[in-house]
């Protein structure tokens, strides 16, 4: 609803970070699910960059490149 | 006139509405299907609010012309990063006046000056100097009660679970502790001043300083503004409840009382609401439709909420996923034909006035 059903979108950045700080820009209502008050991923979110999950590389600080695809995915898991 | 009911759970908002005689009920619409709707209300210009919650994606408020169509606020309520503070949920949003408020877990209270779409946190509240003995209860750390005088915009209350009342009598620069008279539940061994278990606030709104509370520890008015607090447990079968809902025509109060704080359900397995006539100084069971026996859900502070028509309706739902509604003042009651998820809020509002 905060990016009026986009789900695919096309942002530049040397690291993750900057990728989302980018995204935001254009829609700031998406930053509060995705990071939370520290600036960290919450908890139940997932993020990859191309095949690996960025929790076992460096984190929002791991270095991207212009063709890499981040995928944002909710972690539903348990029961 | 019909009446629509927005009645949110942990799984969506589901929105029902009666014929012109509130005898029968449907199923509307269902809205954020699979997020948690923990608060609603409609401001005076007919903007709806509601604030959402996502275990995943963290808590917003929406605001939509037409219960259908519904947008993210521009800048919701947060907290400063250096706090270390974290926002779970809204418990409440207050549109009443020119200052909308809303209330939030952890405990937070926030305030937006443009009509809902930016909101800063009342400092003078959430940095007051008693925060670091606030404690946590049961249902978190959380700011869900909230009164304003209608006749003096800087007069406001909010309640804090487990920790208290307070007031300010500044336009929300200072807030001071108002539990005098009531029974601490978790004793702060530096501020004998909270600790004090607030479940819900109601009042007056032609002599605002006349407010009942339900407590964890029993039920409570005051009539100078929060100064001292009296014990009105007459007629009541316990004194553990959440909700406590005012009609503003007949002045009735009504309640849910449940079995201790151990226990939270309906006393007996009856699911009875609780009504008083003469100001809370007399209290009388309602169950003239309600299930009488084997009843175990109970219900939460934000799922009960009145009409104002003139023959007042009075709707609570349960834990259970049950809506139970009354078209006179409680006398008689319906339960609707579908069960939802757990219920956390339910709000009423005029049909005709949405249309």
């Amino acid at each position: 609803m905060v990016t009026s059903g986009q789900r695919y979108f096309k942002v530049k950045g040397d690291t993750i970070a900057e990728a989302f700080h980018n995204l935001f820009e254009s829609f700031p209502q998406l930053r509060i699910h995705i990071l939370d008050e520290s600036d960290s991923i919450r908890q139940h979110i997932l993020v990859y960059a191309d095949d690996s999950d960025i929790r076992w590389t460096e984190g929002l600080s791991t270095p991207i490149t212009d063709c890499q695809e981040l995928t944002v995915i909710q972690a539903v898991s348990g029961g | 006139m019909s009446v629509t009911l927005l009645v949110g759970t942990i799984k969506g908002a589901f929105v029902i509405r009666s014929n012109s005689d509130r005898t029968a009920w449907e199923l509307e619409d269902l809205i954020f299907k699979g997020w948690k709707v923990t608060a609603a209300t409609r401001a005076v210009d007919g903007t709806f609010f509601i604030g959402t919650a996502s275990d995943i994606y963290g808590p917003a408020i929406q605001r939509s012309t037409d219960l259908k169509q519904w947008e993210q606020v521009k800048r919701g309520p947060q907290f400063d990063e250096s706090l270390g503070r974290k926002l779970n949920q809204i418990w409440f949003i207050s549109t009443k006046g020119d200052t909308y408020y809303a209330g939030a877990d952890e405990a937070g209270l926030f305030q937006s000056r443009d009509g809902g779409n930016t909101w800063k946190a009342v400092n003078g509240l959430n940095d007051h100097d008693t925060r670091p003995g606030w404690r946590p209860g049961a249902g978190g750390l959380c700011a869900h009660a909230f009164l304003r005088d209608p006749s003096n915009p800087d007069r406001m209350w909010c309640g804090i679970s487990a920790v208290g009342v307070f007031r300010t009598d500044d336009g929300g620069a200072t807030w001071s502790p108002k539990n005098s008279g009531v029974q601490v539940i978790i004793p702060d061994e530096n501020n004998s001043e909270i600790g004090y278990c607030v479940h819900a606030l109601t009042h007056d709104p032609e002599n605002p300083d006349v407010i009942w509370q339900q407590n964890h520890r029993g039920m409570y008015r005051t009539t100078d503004g929060g100064d001292h607090w009296e014990s009105i447990q007459n007629g009541l079968p316990s004194t553990f409840g959440f909700p406590l809902e005012r009609d503003p025509h007949t002045g009735s109060l009504f309640c849910f009382p449940q079995e201790s704080d151990e226990f939270r359900v309906p006393v007996d397995g009856k699911c009875r609401v609780y009504r008083s006539h003469d100001n809370g100084d007399s209290w009388h069971p309602l169950g003239t439709g309600l299930p009488k026996k084997g009843f175990y859900g109970s219900v939460l502070r934000g799922a009960m909420a009145v009409d104002e028509l003139a023959s007042c309706g009075v709707y609570f739902g349960t834990t259970s996923g049950t809506m139970h509604m009354s078209k006179d003042c409680g006398d008689t009651w319906i339960t609707f034909d579908e069960v939802f998820p757990r219920i956390l809020c339910v709000s009423a509002f005029i049909s005709s006035e949405i249309d």
